[in-house]
């Protein structure tokens, strides 16, 4: 099967910034497929989603070897062919739930806007008011009449979600959807995610700073840090193989319900990142000289890619087991 | 989430003690003030050339020889039943003077408000939405004028080039309701020659409003212009229009039915405000255009120290820019739903 969208060497640079906040990161996404992107905040994974449904500003420079979907070029699509693409083919949801919705405006209208746009209006109404009912809305109809303060944080999420699939796209990018909300929220809501991409045969980029949350609805995993991308494979060899010092790190941090923690939390602020060598390295616990000089380029490390010098060198065992 | 009924009902009438509450600190301010200004009203209301007797006199008459007290009890009461003194410049009650000034002023500010608000708002919005381009180089030159260039010189200008020079309109001075015999009706001379239906008196009362108006419109609009872009564009930043950018929604749509209604509020506030102080600052605008409004009232006032006359201009300048913030906070709902709830 061909990729629904395939990506090689994104890079994106802000104005004003020193370094790219995206660069080199690649993907294939199989149609009906899963892929996360993970990574600590301010790794890039909002970058990378907004690069691919090219909502990032004219003063933004984003560049890539490849980035096609639906074997469309979306770097050399004009203005109106994207818009015409997001109405109807790449769907969107956001991390935060109240900031996405226009306070003044109900949220029927809103969502009219988006079916108006795909050129769906009134085509799709029951669909509409169906999706809502679906997604865990009750009473959708007079719903549809309220403003955003009346809904709950998780409400407003699964309205956004029933706003996204109306259309009926061929691809979804779920910016962090549930990291606003509480925890039995949040599994609920991406239960009913997941539900519904499968009904769908939808492709969906999941982003997360929690591996533990995608790990379950992603078959395929990038791990992004400083812009970079350090791990690549099947979700379960990348959970296996713990391949570099940072998902290692990041798997560290997922809480466990099942006993107690064995290893204490590296520190996970925002890290720094270095200007040579590999991006990781002024934070990594095995450092070594080749390290903080040459930087490690994605190699293949027993059925995953790993960006590091040290992954699966004999006598290094990853260092934190859980 | 509705508020409770009696904190409902209770809304308007807190808002009104308010008001109240407002006015009367203006009003004790204003009678403090004007106590304690170096001048003696009485040696100026009796002349120049009175003996000593007869300003006492006319100390007597005015009540100045009362205790403090007295004369703010006196004074508080003479207001409530509408007595406001009389002015010693024109010997007429100070109310009659304030009725007679009033029309013309309100003529100028409403006229001028009307279209520095509709036009600092429309180019507000144009340059938010066209941000490059030649068109920006005039507006941000018009914002600097309106910014940087003080009334009274636009004003001057105004006169040289198109009343001396041009001669296109008249240099200063209302419309002439006496010379015309158009009959004082509402006392603005744009409504009251619109009511003989007679087109070239219209037009000649447009003649003489066009540089105060001109003026009026070319120091204020600047601010309503760039506020109503950086609202604009500050709304054009947030998540919710990424959003609809997402969903497809035509640019042209976000910003006329997503960003504009919310980008407006800030503007609303901030033309209510100026409206609010226009009666206190249209004072110079009708002193270089001899416009027999309350601006040049105030100013004779204050020159001759005709305390009534200043007392009751410094208290209707009060009353009106409290009002108005009361009515801008009443429009407030109209554009935000949160609002219209918490009602
Ligand atoms: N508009 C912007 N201008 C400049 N830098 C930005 C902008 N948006 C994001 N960045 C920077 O890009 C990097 C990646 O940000 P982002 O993609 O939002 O990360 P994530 O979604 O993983 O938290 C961060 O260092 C952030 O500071
Ligand atoms: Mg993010």
């Amino acid at each position: 099967m061909s990729p629904i969208l395939s990506v090689r060497g994104l890079t994106v640079r802000y104005p004003g910034t020193a370094r790219p906040a995206v660069e080199g990161v690649g993907f294939d996404l199989e149609p009906g497929a899963t892929v996360a992107v993970v990574g600590e905040s301010g790794s890039g994974k909002s970058t990378v989603a907004l690069a691919v449904s090219r909502l990032l500003g004219p003063a933004v420079a984003v560049r890539a070897e490849t980035m096609t979907f639906e074997g469309r070029d979306l770097l050399g699509l004009g203005r109106e062919e994207l818009r015409r693409l997001r109405a109807g083919r790449i769907a969107m949801v956001f991390q935060s739930p109240s900031g996405s919705w226009n306070p003044t405006r109900t949220i029927g209208a809103q969502l009219v806007d988006g079916l108006r746009a795909a050129g769906r209006w009134p085509e799709r109404r029951d669909a509409l008011v169906a999706l809502l009912s679906r997604v865990g809305i009750h009473d959708p109809e007079s719903r549809l009449n309220d403003y955003p303060h009346r809904f709950s944080g998780g409400m407003l999420q699964r309205a956004m979600i029933a706003g996204a699939l109306v259309t009926e796209p061929s691809l979804l990018i779920a910016d962090e959807p549930t990291s606003a909300l509480d925890t039995t929220v949040q599994a609920e809501i991406l239960e009913i995610l997941d539900e519904l991409r499968a009904e769908r045969d939808l492709a969906m980029i999941l982003i997360s700073h929690d591996l533990g949350v995608v790990a379950r609805l992603a078959r395929h995993t990038l791990v992004l840090y400083g812009g970079r991308t350090v791990e690549r494979g099947p979700t379960a060899e990348i959970y296996r193989h713990r391949g570099h010092p940072y998902t290692q790190g990041l798997l560290a941090a997922v809480p466990r319900l099942d006993g107690p923690r064995k290893t204490p939390l590296p520190a996970m602020a925002q890290g720094p990142v270095a200007h040579s060598g590999c991006v990781f390295a002024p934070r990594c616990p095995r450092a070594e000289d080749r390290c903080r000089t040459s930087e490690p380029a994605l190699r293949p490390v027993g059925g995953i890619e790993v960006a590091c010098h040290l992954a699966g060198e004999p006598g290094r065992e990853p260092a934190w087991r859980m | 989430m509705r508020p409770p009924v009696a904190r409902r009902l209770l809304k308007p009438v807190t808002g009104l003690a308010w008001i109240l509450v407002v006015v009367w600190s203006a009003v004790s301010v204003t009678f403090l003030l004007s106590r304690i200004v170096p001048a003696d009203p009485a040696r100026l209301a009796a002349g120049l050339d009175a003996g000593p007797e007869q300003v006492a006199q006319v100390r007597a008459e005015m009540g100045l020889d009362q205790p403090l007290i007295v004369q703010y009890g006196r004074y508080l009461g003479d207001l409530l039943t509408g007595d406001l003194g009389r002015s010693v410049q024109t010997r007429q009650p100070v109310l009659d003077d304030l009725l007679s000034a009033l029309p013309a002023s309100l003529e100028l500010i409403l006229v001028s408000s009307l279209i520095y608000a509709v036009l600092g708002v429309l180019a507000g919005i144009a340059w938010a939405y066209w941000p490059r381009g030649p068109h920006t180089l005039l507006l941000r030159l018009g914002a600097v004028v309106g910014v940087a260039v003080p009334v009274f010189w636009v004003g001057l200008l105004l006169q040289i080039v198109f009343a001396g020079r041009l001669r296109w309109f008249p240099v200063a001075g209302n419309f002439d309701f006496e010379g015309t015999g158009v009959p004082r009706v509402t006392g603005m001379g744009l409504v009251d020659t619109a009511l003989t239906g007679d087109l070239t008196l219209v037009g000649e009362a447009l003649r003489t409003l066009a540089l105060p108006v001109t003026t009026l419109v070319v120091t204020h609009f600047a601010v309503a212009m760039t506020l109503m872009r950086s609202s604009l564009e500050e709304q054009l930043r947030r998540p919710y229009v990424r959003t609809a950018r997402a969903r497809g929604v035509k640019e042209r749509r976000i910003v006329f039915a997503d960003a504009l209604r919310n980008a407006l509020n800030p503007v609303v506030t901030m033309l209510g405000l100026q409206l609010g102080w226009s009666l206190g600052g249209v004072v110079i605008i009708e002193v270089i255009f001899s416009w027999p409004g309350l601006g040049l009232y105030a100013y004779h006032a204050f020159s001759a120290f005709d305390y009534n006359a200043i007392m009751a201009v410094t208290l209707l300048s009060t009353v009106a820019f409290v009002l108005i913030n009361a009515l801008v906070g009443a429009i407030y709902p109209l554009l935000d739903p949160r609002l219209k709830e918490a009602r």
